[in-house]
C-alpha cells in the first residue's frame, strides 16, 4: 500500500483548525457537563422527594435520547447558531451520565460518615460539601474519565450542523486527495491523544485526592 | 502512571498495525478483474445513490428505483447474475469502490480529474444543468452570489464545493452531511443559496410539496456530467462497462430509461466524439458476457 504523510503536511492547517475547534468544544462541554451534572446528581441523591423525582427524569430523558436528536433539536428546532447548539447538546447529553456517575458516587459512602459529620457539629450543607463530596470524588474519578473521554469523541457531532471539527477536516483530505487512510490515522492519533491528556490529567486529580487524605 | 501511557500508546500502535496490514489484504484481492469475481460471486454489487432522484432513490414503496438502479438491474440480467444494490453517499462511493464493497458506482459522480487519479470512470452516462436553489424572493442569477458574502452551503465530498470556488474563490461555504438538513438549512436561512443538478433540484421541490413554498430553482451556471465510478486499471471490466452502455444505446433501451427517469431524451450522444464502437454488437470470446 502506497502511503503518502506528505499529505497531512499539506493539510497542517486545517487539522490545525479542526483540531482546535474540538479541543475547544470538548474543555467547554466537559466543564458545563460537569457543573451541570454534578449538580443534578447532588440532588439526585441527595435532595427531597420533588428533586429525586425531577432529577431522575432529566437523567432518563436525556440518556436515552440520542445526542443527534438533540443537535437537531437545537439547532433546526429551536434555531439556535451551530456552535451554541453544538455546546448545548453535548453538556445536556453528557450531564445526565455525569448525574449517574455522582449520584452513585455519594450513595457509595457509608451513612455513618453523614452521621459522624453532623455529631461534630457540622451543618448539612459543610457536611455534604466538606465530608461527602471529596470522599464520593475519589470513587467518580474513573467513571468520570470515561465520561469526559466520551464527550472528547461526541464532539464530533458538530460536523452534521456544518461545523468544521476534527472529523470533518479528515473527512476534506479524503475527499479532496482520496487518502482516508492517512486522514482516519492522523485523526485516531490526535483524538487518543487527547484522550490520553484526559486520562493523565484525571490521574493527577485522583491522586492529589489521595494526598489530601479524601 | 508513565506504564499507563506506554501501555495505552502500544495498544494504539498495535490498532494501527492491524488496520494498515486489513487494508494490505484488501488491496491485494483487487489484482483480478472486478467482471471475474462478479462471475464467481454470482452478484453484482452496484453503488446506486439512495437519496437523488431521478438518478437514484427510495420510492414511497421502499423499492430502489431511478435511473441507476435500472441500468444496474440491465447490467445484472447480462451478466445473468443477481443484483445487490447498495447505498452510496457522496462521502462513501470512492472508498466502497476501493475497498472492493462495490463493483461499481452507478450514481451521480462527476469524473474529476482528482477523482480520476485513483478510480477510472465509464463513458459519460449523464449530462445534467447545475442550477442553483434559493428561498422565494431572492435572486435567480447565480452571479448575484458569487461576488457576495451571501452563505453558500452544499454537501461535503460533492463536486459542487469545488465548482463554486471556481466561481467564487473567497465565498463562505457551510458543508453538510446530507442532503435533507441542506434542505432545511436552506430553507430557515441559514444557507442563502445550494448549488445543484437541475434534476435534483426539481426532485427536492416535489418532494416537499407544499413546503416547496419558500423555494425556487434558480438559474444554470454549469452543465454537469456523470459517468460510472469503476476500481482503478481494471480494464476488462471498464471494456465491458462500456460495451454494455452502447449496446443499451443502440437497441435503444438506455434513451427509453433516461427518458422514464429524466424526463427528457439524452441531451447528449454516448461513446468517444459522441459515436459508438464500430462493431459493438459483435459479442466476444472471452470476458464478453452478454
Amino acid at each position: 500500500m502506497n502511503l503518502d504523510w506528505h499529505i497531512i503536511w499539506e493539510y497542517r492547517s486545517d487539522l490545525l483548525q479542526g483540531f482546535v475547534l474540538t479541543l475547544q468544544l470538548s474543555l467547554v462541554a466537559i466543564a458545563g457537563a460537569s457543573l451541570l451534572g454534578t449538580l443534578v446528581g447532588c440532588l439526585r441523591a441527595s435532595g427531597g422527594f420533588l428533586a429525586r423525582r425531577l432529577t431522575a427524569l432529566y437523567v432518563e430523558l436525556l440518556r436515552n435520547i440520542p445526542i443527534v436528536v438533540k443537535l437537531f433539536l437545537a439547532h433546526f428546532i429551536l434555531g439556535i447558531d451551530a456552535l451554541p447548539a453544538g455546546i448545548a447538546a453535548l453538556i445536556l447529553h453528557q450531564s445526565a451520565y455525569v448525574a449517574d456517575v455522582t449520584a452513585a458516587g455519594l450513595r457509595s459512602i457509608p451513612s455513618g460518615q453523614s452521621d459522624a459529620a453532623l455529631a461534630l457539629g457540622l451543618s448539612r450543607w459543610r457536611s455534604f460539601c466538606l465530608v461527602l463530596l471529596p470522599q464520593a470524588a475519589r470513587a467518580m474519578m474513573p467513571p468520570m474519565t470515561t465520561q469526559y473521554t466520551q464527550i472528547v469523541k461526541n464532539s464530533s457531532v458538530v460536523m452534521l450542523v456544518a461545523l468544521q471539527e476534527l472529523t470533518f477536516m479528515t473527512q476534506r483530505i479524503e475527499h479532496e486527495t482520496f487518502r482516508g487512510l492517512e486522514a482516519a490515522t492522523t485523526a485516531t492519533v490526535l483524538y487518543a491523544a487527547m484522550a490520553l491528556a484526559i486520562a493523565a490529567a484525571m490521574s493527577g486529580v485522583e491522586r492529589a485526592l489521595e494526598r489530601r487524605g479524601a | 502512571m508513565t506504564s499507563l501511557i506506554c501501555r495505552r500508546v502500544l495498544y494504539l500502535v498495535i490498532a494501527l498495525g492491524v488496520g494498515t496490514v486489513t487494508c494490505l489484504a484488501a488491496t491485494q484481492s483487487h489484482a483480478r478483474s472486478t467482471l471475474d469475481v462478479i462471475r464467481e460471486r454470482g452478484k453484482l454489487l452496484a453503488g446506486v445513490r439512495f437519496d437523488a432522484p431521478p438518478n437514484g432513490y427510495v420510492s414511497p414503496q421502499g423499492e430502489n428505483v431511478g435511473f441507476g438502479p435500472d441500468l444496474a438491474r440491465e447490467f445484472a440480467r447480462h451478466l445473468g447474475v443477481e443484483l445487490e444494490l447498495v447505498q452510496v453517499t457522496s462521502k462513501n462511493r470512492i472508498p466502497l469502490l476501493q475497498s472492493g464493497q462495490i463493483d461499481a458506482d452507478i450514481g451521480t459522480t462527476t469524473p474529476t480529474k482528482t477523482r480520476d487519479e485513483v478510480i477510472d470512470f465509464s463513458y459519460v452516462y449523464v449530462v445534467d444543468p447545475t442550477l442553483i436553489l434559493v428561498r422565494k424572493g431572492d435572486s435567480t442569477d447565480p452571479a448575484d452570489y458569487f461576488d457576495s458574502d451571501r452563505v453558500v452551503g452544499a454537501l461535503q465530498g460533492s463536486f459542487y464545493v469545488a465548482l463554486w470556488k471556481q466561481h467564487a474563490p473567497s465565498a463562505r461555504i457551510l458543508e453538510y452531511q446530507e442532503l435533507p438538513e441542506l434542505v432545511v438549512a436552506l430553507a430557515q436561512g441559514k444557507v442563502d443559496v445550494v448549488p445543484t443538478m437541475r434534476s435534483q433540484a426539481f426532485g427536492i421541490m416535489e418532494a416537499l410539496g407544499e413546503r416547496a413554498e419558500g423555494l425556487a430553482v434558480g438559474e444554470t451556471f454549469f452543465e454537469d456530467v456523470m459517468a460510472i465510478g469503476l476500481r482503478e486499471n481494471d480494464s476488462d471490466w471498464r471494456d465491458w462497462v462500456n460495451w454494455a452502455l452502447q449496446r443499451l444505446w443502440a437497441d435503444g433501451t438506455y434513451q427509453a430509461l433516461y427518458k422514464k427517469h429524466y424526463r427528457m431524451d439524452p441531451p447528449f450522444a454516448l461513446g468517444d466524439a459522441g459515436r459508438l464502437q464500430p462493431g459493438v454488437d459483435t459479442v466476444a470470446q472471452e470476458d464478453d458476457p452478454w
